[in-house]
């Protein structure tokens, strides 16, 4: 063996998603896509960066035959993990067929939803589909704070819908976005989240992009956020072993100088089948409709190293109001 | 066994050095004197193989004894109660020591494998101290935790055996069923532990129980969603009163968890005495299997 | 940190303590006894439901016990050798071209002393160390959770 030490290699520190250093040269394939499925959703909460809602779904959505042509080279390149996002991906007609043709391809999936859709044959499909977990969002603990941040929303029906999960076995964690509404629930919802027996809790800071660049005071306080990351260390302490519970300290726009310097084997398919290098950043470097996943591939490769790329994260530290524009996607 | 204890008697005193090697039910020694005699291991070799694995197992009894607190053992005052717990643990260390060094006369292989056994055993204790408290034990992972806490060390005694033998034995695999008697071993315990009243058993019923360690019993009623319940109730009442163990006794025997924990014993000595029929001496398969059974029905 | 640079670092600063961690005050501050046990006991069940099959090495026959990947790893190849993805943690790891053959052969059957002998063939092994170092990649492997018995 060439050397022993160098037959393993870790991925990277712990306390992050080590995928974020996983990026070896010459990889042929992404390890991970995120695939917002649909931009249509049934809820139209504040923080939304996406700009999901009723009736938001785009005019081009991928068809069902152009959907399938990139699960076809999904499971040929072997890409072990694919994340259906939206909007809400329940909402997509085909969903639960996307879900079945990945499980039958033995690739992890997970589902990340808002949770009004976890109905007892819904469980039972994505368990019988191999559903690797399903995120859900639930960011408060109580009905109140959580309606505040996602006005039509029912809690309690979330909450039923993880226990149909848990009951069908199928993982499940949870997402929690803070905003001076809810913030100040975290603790609890931790508490709640690890009692409804999820795996997992997720968290970080506010992105202002979407509706939440629009909202005004909606983003929680130096002092606030200070308070929950105190939290969250102890949480995360607390439950250690029990339930993992990861949160991203770092503004976007650390975030995103980070990840420039370490990209990550992800990339994330929009609704209407062209890439992007990374949710927080406006660049698209391909489309799914006329090129194939390894042309993106490389084009997403080449795309982290261009100079406009390297320009816009320059700038973002100094002018966070740049995200407000990340909807009009720039093209690579 | 009498002359490694004399030559560390001049070094430590005749007094001390009996704990060392004192024998107690030999359960390891004569599995490996049965075991080497129908794989045709010369004599010699097999009582190495027997000493080592004694002492190895008295190692951990003495230190299992300072963490206990106890202060009988085989019916004899241990020596963490005699002269504290400092002493105790140095004679085991001694023990351990001793094992390495007869597994050193059986060549370097043989203390390579006893070094990974000693280190399964103290892992499978820790996670053993760890899981009191959890009810999330499946049968699996009772019999992983079983499998490195008394399995390896019989392990152990069966790879060397098997190393040490002249004939053809792969169809017996000495291993397994040396793992499979250890982890027997454990399940019977674990079924005493619930039956056997004070006077026979030397200690308090339920004791796993009491300190919060689901054993196979446990292990059954959890599983069946029609005992669970109360299961967890009754469980959940120990942790208030230590009382309340005797319910929990009578609930596994009425429920028939001891019963079906009884019964995967006797799926295990099946596996065994179908492995020890393949031993290539016939004239002593007899005895092993007898040994085997007569383990086995240590009165449950 | 290793010991030459610890011991460095020791004797300039006068500070005898091990890591970073185990120095400031940090440490365990905030951390109640009966917490960390806890929390213990949440990875000990998590560790031993994945070591089960350690047992179950009695009820199906040696050799046949396959060591395969664990739940949640996927292995994939690549130019450069393959990568394990641990889709739970999101952790990658790379392996190189002999690394990725010592895997390719525990999925394939293989056990833990028969690779050496399977991938002489296929290396010049001057030092005489492969089935050794074969060894301890799949010890490491498994200490990292990546495969199961």
């Amino acid at each position: 063996m060439a050397s022993r030490k160098d037959a393993v290699k870790a991925g990277g520190r712990a306390s992050r998603a080590p995928l974020e250093e996983a990026l070896a040269p010459g990889m042929r394939a992404p390890l991970y896509i995120g695939w917002q499925l649909t931009n249509a959703c049934d809820l139209a909460c504040v923080h939304c960066i996406e700009e999901s809602g009723p009736g938001r779904a785009f005019k081009d959505e991928l068809t069902r035959e152009q959907a399938f042509r990139i699960l076809e080279q999904i499971k040929t390149e072997q890409v072990p993990y694919v994340a259906f996002s939206g909007g809400e991906p329940f909402l997509h007609p085909h969903f639960l067929e996307l879900a079945a043709f990945l499980g039958d391809a033995g690739v992890s999936l997970k589902v990340e939803t808002n949770g009004r859709h976890l109905t007892e044959a819904a469980a039972s499909a994505l368990r019988d589909h191999g559903v690797r977990a399903v995120q859900v969002s639930l960011d408060g603990a109580t009905p109140e704070a959580y309606r505040k941040v996602r006005p039509s929303g029912d809690h309690a029906r979330v909450l039923a819908g993880i226990r149909l999960l848990r009951s069908r076995g199928v993982e499940v964690e949870v997402n929690f976005v803070p905003t001076r509404h809810n913030v100040h629930e975290i603790g609890a919802a931790v508490d709640l989240a690890f009692s409804e027996g999820v795996s997992g809790f997720y968290t970080g800071r506010l992105i202002l992009a979407g509706h939440a660049a629009k909202a005004r005071d909606l983003a929680p306080t130096q002092e606030q956020y200070d308070a929950f990351f105190a939290c969250l260390k102890a949480k995360a302490q607390e439950y250690k072993g029990r339930m993992t519970v990861r949160y991203h300290e770092l503004g976007i726009a650390q975030e995103v100088r980070y990840r420039m310097a370490n990209p990550a084997a992800l990339f994330v398919i929009l609704p209407d089948g062209r890439v992007k290098l990374l949710n927080a950043l406006p660049f698209v470097c391909g489309d799914l409709r006329e090129q194939s996943l390894t042309e993106v591939w490389k084009a997403f490769l080449a795309g982290w190293k261009s100079p406009r790329v390297a320009d816009f994260v320059g700038r973002l530290e100094a002018d966070p109001g740049l995200l407000q524009g990340l909807h009009r996607w720039i093209p690579l | 066994m009498q002359a490694r204890a004399k030559r560390i008697s001049g070094r430590v005193g005749s007094a001390l050095a009996e704990h060392v090697s004192r024998p107690g039910k030999m359960l390891r020694a004569r599995f490996a004197v049965q075991v080497g005699a129908a794989l045709g291991v010369a004599p010699g070799k097999t009582e190495t193989v027997a000493r080592a694995m004694e002492l190895a197992h008295n190692a951990s009894l003495l230190h299992d004894d300072c963490v206990d607190d106890a202060s009988l053992r085989r019916g004899l005052p241990t020596p963490n109660s005699v002269y504290g717990s400092t002493v105790a643990l140095l004679l085991g260390d001694i023990a351990f020591t001793q094992s390495l060094e007869e597994a050193l006369e059986l060549g370097p292989k043989a203390v390579e494998r006893l070094v990974s056994a000693a280190r399964e055993m103290a892992i499978g204790e820790l996670q053993e101290e760890f899981l009191r408290g959890s009810v999330d034990v499946t049968l699996e992972s009772y019999m992983g935790v079983a499998a490195r806490k008394t399995g390896a060390l019989f392990e152990w005694g069966g790879l060397t055996l098997s190393d040490l033998s002249p004939l053809e034995h792969a169809a017996a695999d000495p291993a397994r069923l040396g793992s499979a008697l250890g982890i027997l071993l454990q399940m019977v315990d674990d079924i005493h532990d619930y039956t056997l009243t004070d006077a026979v058993a030397g200690k308090e019923r339920a004791k796993d129980a009491k300190i919060g360690r689901v054993t196979l019993p446990g292990v059954f009623a959890l599983a069946d969603a029609s005992r669970r319940g109360r299961f967890l109730e009754l469980w959940a009442a120990l942790r208030r009163d230590p009382r309340a163990a005797s319910d929990l006794a009578r609930f596994l025997d009425e429920s028939g968890s001891l019963d079906e924990a009884r019964a995967e014993c006797r799926k295990v000595v099946g596996t065994i005495l179908e492995l020890t029929r393949r031993l290539p001496v016939r004239g002593e398969v007899d005895e092993v299997a007898e040994f085997v059974s007569a383990m086995a029905e240590r009165e449950f | 940190m290793g010991y030459a640079d610890l011991i460095r670092r020791a004797w300039r600063t006068g500070r005898f303590a091990a890591s970073v961690r185990s120095s400031g005050k940090k440490g365990a501050a905030g951390v109640r006894p009966g917490e960390s046990r806890g929390s213990i006991r949440g990875e000990m069940e998590e560790i031993v439901r994945r070591e089960s099959a350690d047992a179950l090495g009695f009820l199906a026959p040696r050799g046949e016990g396959i060591m395969k990947l664990a739940p949640f790893v996927k292995f994939r190849e690549e130019k450069f050798g393959a990568v394990l993805f641990e889709t739970r943690s999101e952790k990658v790891f790379t392996l190189n071209p002999t690394a990725a053959d010592v895997v390719r052969e525990l999925l394939a059957g293989a056990s833990e002393g028969e690779i050496g002998e399977r991938l002489k063939g296929r290396y010049s092994d001057p030092s005489g160390r492969l089935a050794d170092e074969a060894k301890a990649l799949v010890r490491q492997l498994r200490d990292k959770g990546l495969i199961a018995d």
